[in-house]
């Protein structure tokens, strides 16, 4: 116990010198057993019993060492406070890692009118495909990723969440090569990356392996990986690929019409038409790719931080669809509550074009 | 019970004076402590936000933060422990020692005290030169190639923060305690006055009080 000394108006507790030793040497078989503990493996229990010991000996320190316990109500309250108010904030921004969406790698349909073969010998990065892979960039990927993968491209300073720098070797949804194909064949939802299914599976995958070679430390394929991809990944079904695809399937695969490279920005119905080519100027972000609805790109700063979903146009039924005067009235305004701000530039015949182009959305299957 | 009456009244023993502000000599302790106090509650939110960023890292990339832990020298990060938590029995007996107007062991203890944070700080130098010359370094410098893991300078980034921040205030620390040593060697400070040296205990038990927690979590499990 505490002998308490009055010296005319002053009153502190003098504790005896044996205690703080005693809370020493406490503090120290503490220590001793937060690092033995360490030593086995006790699955989550090691942090659980880390905390705990942590938790004793500090309280130790602030009880004793800091006499906490011997203090006024009030400096006791101001303390307990601090601890209370970091117990919220980390508890609050850790729950984001309970309730963020996990990965589910899907398989990719083209695998199945592709055959297997074909990704699990595209999934293997050789230095044609690499090649192959930074011509494609050169010309889809460059206006946001940058030149040399660092993200900064002339289109990412409206971007938020900024296009990925390749060279940190951080990746949302993973960087193997199924994963990184996976990613830029469905995009990724609430950012400005879309979908580029558009492309053949050669193509992507040349483009997963590109990107890939900015940064060494990138994981490869586990079985799992390519067990979500719905791919085989045995040595046997390896080897059986080591085959060259045939130069007129190859060919084929070219010519179809439906593997064209379309630019980026452009939709893909009537990619040539002029209310195509306006859609893709103004409409494309956030309405995607042929009015289907897509993640509205945030600014900078903007808060709260947000982004809507635009509606697909697939089948809509509304006002707009009817008449071209509700349209244009509707596009040119700003329209109150939502993300769609005011188009003024738009000559007569622009008008009427991106009109039809719209209405011709909302009718497509 | 004159001081109630003459405000501005030196502390007998000491040229301290009680600025006439303070109704006495205790009050003026009283409100001292509550300001460190407080500053040491914005000290604790400070590396809260630290600790935090370990928290989400650590939950993201859980094989990153085992495998670099590994790499952490626990032999040196348990005696730093041992180092830090000793100096910290000694400020707390110089504290005592003050309540109780031995100067002298006051002083020595103070001594002690400094003595351990150096070595403290001369284990985290050797530590810290290892690392650099690994290449084990924040992100950006990393070069090390050993860790399969992904973004293994996440780990370092953290842990260069964490122990560079804390050692930060170990510097700060001393600089206080020599300060305060100084003038114990001085004689200003008796059992009736005594509180700079009860504030910078206060302020190292909470140096002590964040090494205490991040001992285990950077180097024991990682």
């Amino acid at each position: 116990m505490s002998e308490k000394h009055d010296h005319d108006d002053h009153e502190h507790h003098i504790l005896p010198v044996s205690l703080y030793v005693k809370v020493f040497v406490g503090l120290i078989i503490l220590t001793g057993l937060t690092v033995l503990t360490s030593m086995f493996d006790f699955g989550i229990m090691n942090i659980v019993i880390a905390m705990g010991i942590a938790i004793l000996k500090s309280c130790l320190v602030v009880f004793f060492f800091m006499q906490l316990k011997f203090d006024e109500l009030g400096n006791k309250v101001t303390f307990s406070a601090a601890f209370a108010f970091l117990a919220i904030f980390i508890l609050l921004t850790s729950s984001d890692l309970f309730f963020r969406r996990k990965f589910e790698p899907v398989k990719v349909e083209e695998s199945a009118n592709q055959g297997e073969t074909d990704q699990n010998k595209l999934r293997i990065a050789t230095p044609e495909l690499i090649a192959k892979g930074k011509q494609i960039f050169q010309v889809q990927c460059v206006s946001c990723h940058g030149p040399d993968g660092f993200g900064d491209g002339p289109a990412a300073a409206a971007l938020n969440p900024k296009p990925r720098n390749y060279h940190t070797g951080v990746w949302r949804f993973g960087g193997t090569p199924t994963r990184i194909f996976h990613t830029i064949t469905v995009g990724s939802p609430g950012t400005g990356m879309a979908s580029y299914s558009n492309l053949s599976v050669e193509d992507r995958y040349a483009l997963a392996h590109y990107v890939r070679t900015f940064n060494d430390h990138n994981p490869s394929d586990t079985p799992e990986d390519l067990k979500a991809a719905g791919l085989t990944g045995d040595k046997k079904a390896v080897i059986a690929e080591e085959k060259p695809i045939p130069i007129e399937m190859a060919m084929e695969k070219i010519e179809q019409p439906d593997q064209v490279m379309i630019p980026m920005g452009v939709s893909a119905m009537h990619p040539d038409s002029q209310g195509a080519k306006i859609y893709g100027q103004k409409c494309v972000t956030c309405h995607g790719m042929n009015g289907v609805g897509a993640q509205v790109p945030m600014n900078e700063g903007q808060y709260p931080r947000v982004s809507p979903m635009t509606k697909s146009w697939t089948g809509l039924q509304a006002d707009w669809v009817n008449s071209q005067n509700a349209f244009v009235s509707l596009v040119s305004n700003h329209f109150p509550g939502s993300s769609l701000a005011g188009v003024a530039d738009l000559t007569k015949d622009e008008w009427s074009q991106i009109y039809s182009y719209a209405k011709e959305l909302t009718q497509a299957k | 019970m004159s001081d109630d009456h003459d405000h501005s009244a030196v502390i007998p023993g000491t040229h301290h004076v009680v600025p006439h502000h303070f109704a006495s000599a205790f009050a003026e302790f009283d409100a001292s402590k509550f300001g460190m106090w407080l500053f040491l509650v914005t000290e604790i939110l400070l590396f809260g936000g630290l600790f935090c960023a370990y928290c989400i890292f650590r939950g993201l990339y859980p094989e990153t933060f085992h495998e670099a832990h590994l790499e952490l020298n626990k032999t040196l990060g348990a005696l730093n422990t041992v180092v830090l938590l000793f100096s910290s029995l000694t400020m707390a007996l110089a504290v005592n020692y003050a309540q109780r107007n031995d100067r002298k062991k006051s002083f020595w203890m103070l001594v002690v005290t400094l003595l351990c944070a150096l070595t403290f700080l001369c284990v985290k130098y050797v530590e810290y030169s290892h690392k650099f010359h690994e290449g084990l370094l924040t992100a950006g410098f990393y070069k090390f190639q050993g860790i399969k893991a992904p973004n293994p300078g996440l780990f370092f980034s953290l842990y260069f923060m964490m122990t560079g921040l804390h050692g930060i205030h170990v510097l700060i620390g001393m600089s206080i305690i020599t300060w305060v040593l100084i003038r114990t060697k001085k004689g200003d400070f008796n059992s009736k006055y005594f509180t700079p040296v009860e504030l910078t205990g206060l302020y190292w038990h909470l140096v002590d009080l964040i090494w205490i927690f991040l001992f285990p979590l950077l180097y024991l499990i990682g």
